[in-house]
């Protein structure tokens, strides 16, 4: 990559789904500690942008680099697993943790540590009373609360969040975005919605998704510079 | 103290009225149940599992007419077909039903037209699509033991990486993990799982033996070790229970095996959920 404080860097990168082209030419650069707002309509491409930045999908044509072991939170719009796999919330949101727990047998500390971070996540996000709960028993709200759990317990450098407000009431909107008010300013953060919601976000920078990327000035949000990625939100 | 237990092992055989080979053929085979059947039901397995089992009886041709212990071509084409399929499944291609389909037809029609024109020596075909436990012999069960314990082992080494894997692909490659390797593993256990089954209730019910007992244990129990130890348990029902019955009714094992899961299956489906799991407050998904 170009610059060392970069986390992740796309050049010219286009993706074909089939004979349509969802995403042309797209050129975007992540510094650490910024904040990004991707909006557009549906279909226009967030998403498939998103789970390029994150390594899920290969460009058609471009190049996608991210730091070498860079740490990942991301919260899906639609999770790829099945919730009738017998696992438990708190047994869920550990999995975050994996980065770390490799080794074979990982030591007690390394354990406990774990311990401790999942025990703070659930309870600022008051998942307390389901941590014990299976994922058959939340609600479309609750999953989505554990799921942030998840992405929050790696303790990511990137957190990469895909219309996390979607299923939200208005109070666990107002806590989330509180909670990633929260967040150490080191950690970047990108998220893509189509629902802007102005009194809520964050002081973020905002990108136009549709097909190709422009940079946006909307409400209090302050256009991306997309490829110098230095400025902090 | 060794001779005693063998002894009662062997009484506890004759007892059943099978051979002492059998009955420990078919209490391997119930580890497999539990451990492997559980990866196949929960991953959705049981199709590619199925497609890999019916294209190992090419495998079984293929051995036949070059003069090859019809395992070693089964297993081969069982790993080749895991190694082809693991990266179609990764895709998740739109028409993998498709390919699975074909791969299952194409599997037998080359198994067939093979052993059509091959001699057979002593090599029953029947035996191989749907199982004989007299062709167990006690030389054989030192492989087996070895390839379930192997299998076996793979999976509670790796079993947080693999779980992780099973459960949320995406997830565990976000967090760094060879998931690309480990899918291959998790789809190598199954097909080699497979091929071990095939003395037992062969080719063509192979994939029943492994996805029938975890089912039940699904019905049965919530956390992932009670659904492993259970269907363990309910593999060791359906395998022993099975062969005594066969040998008391003069009927195959393998089919009857099968079939006594298919009953206990629909049997722990007449009683509701809530009777089973009263706690429970299940969700629409979504």
């Amino acid at each position: 990559m170009t610059d060392p404080a970069l986390l992740v860097e796309l050049r010219r990168v286009s993706y074909r789904f089939g004979a349509d082209l969802v995403l042309d030419e797209i050129d975007l650069a992540l510094a650490e500690g910024e904040r990004l707002a991707l909006l557009g309509p549906n279909g226009g491409g967030k998403s498939t942008l998103v789970r390029l930045l994150l390594g899920l999908l290969r460009p058609a044509s471009g190049t996608v680099e991210r730091r070498s072991g860079l740490r990942l939170g991301y919260v899906p719009q639609f999770p790829a697993f099945d919730r009738h796999f017998p696992v438990r919330v708190e047994e869920m949101i550990l999995q975050g943790r994996l980065r770390d727990r490799r080794r074979l047998l990982p030591r007690a500390a390394s354990r406990a540590r774990d311990r401790l971070l999942v025990d703070e996540v659930v309870a600022r996000l008051e998942l307390g009373p389901l941590r014990r709960a299976y994922l058959t028993e939340l609600s479309g709200g609750e999953l989505k609360r554990a799921l942030v759990a998840r992405a929050l317990v790696a303790e990511p450098e990137l957190l990469v969040l895909d219309e996390p407000t979607a299923a939200l009431d208005e109070p666990s909107r107002r806590a989330f975005w509180a909670l990633l008010a929260g967040l150490p300013e080191r950690t970047a953060i990108v998220l893509a919605t189509h629902d802007l919601d102005p009194e809520t976000f964050l002081p973020m920078r905002a990108a136009l998704v549709d097909r190709r990327l422009e940079p946006l000035e909307v409400g209090g949000l302050h256009a991306h510079p997309l490829v110098c990625g230095h400025g902090h939100g | 103290m060794a001779t005693a237990d063998t002894t009662l092992f062997a009484s506890a055989a004759a007892a059943l009225g099978v051979t002492p080979a059998a009955l420990a053929a078919a209490m391997l085979a119930s580890l497999l149940c539990g451990f492997v059947g559980t990866v196949v039901v929960l991953r959705r397995l049981v199709a590619l599992g199925g497609g890999i089992a019916h294209a190992a009886f090419g495998g079984v041709g293929l051995a036949m007419l070059l003069g090859f212990d019809p395992r070693l071509g089964a297993g081969a084409v069982a790993v080749f077909a895991a190694a082809a399929l693991s990266p179609l499944r990764r895709e998740r291609l739109a028409h993998q039903d498709a390919a699975i389909g074909v791969l299952w037809a194409v599997g037998m029609a080359v198994g067939m037209l093979l052993l059509s024109g091959t001699a057979h020596g002593d090599m029953d075909v029947e035996a191989i699509l749907f199982g004989d436990l007299a062709q167990v012999r006690s030389q054989d069960l030192a492989a087996l033991a070895a390839l379930v314990f192997a299998m076996i082992g793979g999976l509670l080494l790796f079993g947080r990486e693999l779980v992780a894997t099973a459960f949320d692909d995406e997830h565990a490659e976000l967090q760094g993990l060879p998931v690309g390797a480990l899918s291959f593993v998790l789809l190598l256990i199954v097909a080699l799982s497979v091929v071990a089954l095939l003395t037992l209730v062969g080719i063509v019910l192979a994939i029943a033996l492994l996805a029938i007992p975890p089912l039940v244990a699904l019905r049965l129990f919530r956390s992932l070790p009670a659904i492993v130890a259970g269907g363990c348990a309910v593999g060791l029902l359906l395998t022993v229970g099975g062969l005594a019955l066969a040998a008391r009714l003069a009927t195959p094992a393998g089919p009857t095996i099968i079939l006594l899961g298919g009953l206990v299956l629909g049997l722990v489906h007449l009683v509701p959920h809530r009777t089973l799991h009263p706690g429970r407050r299940e969700q629409p998904s979504g």
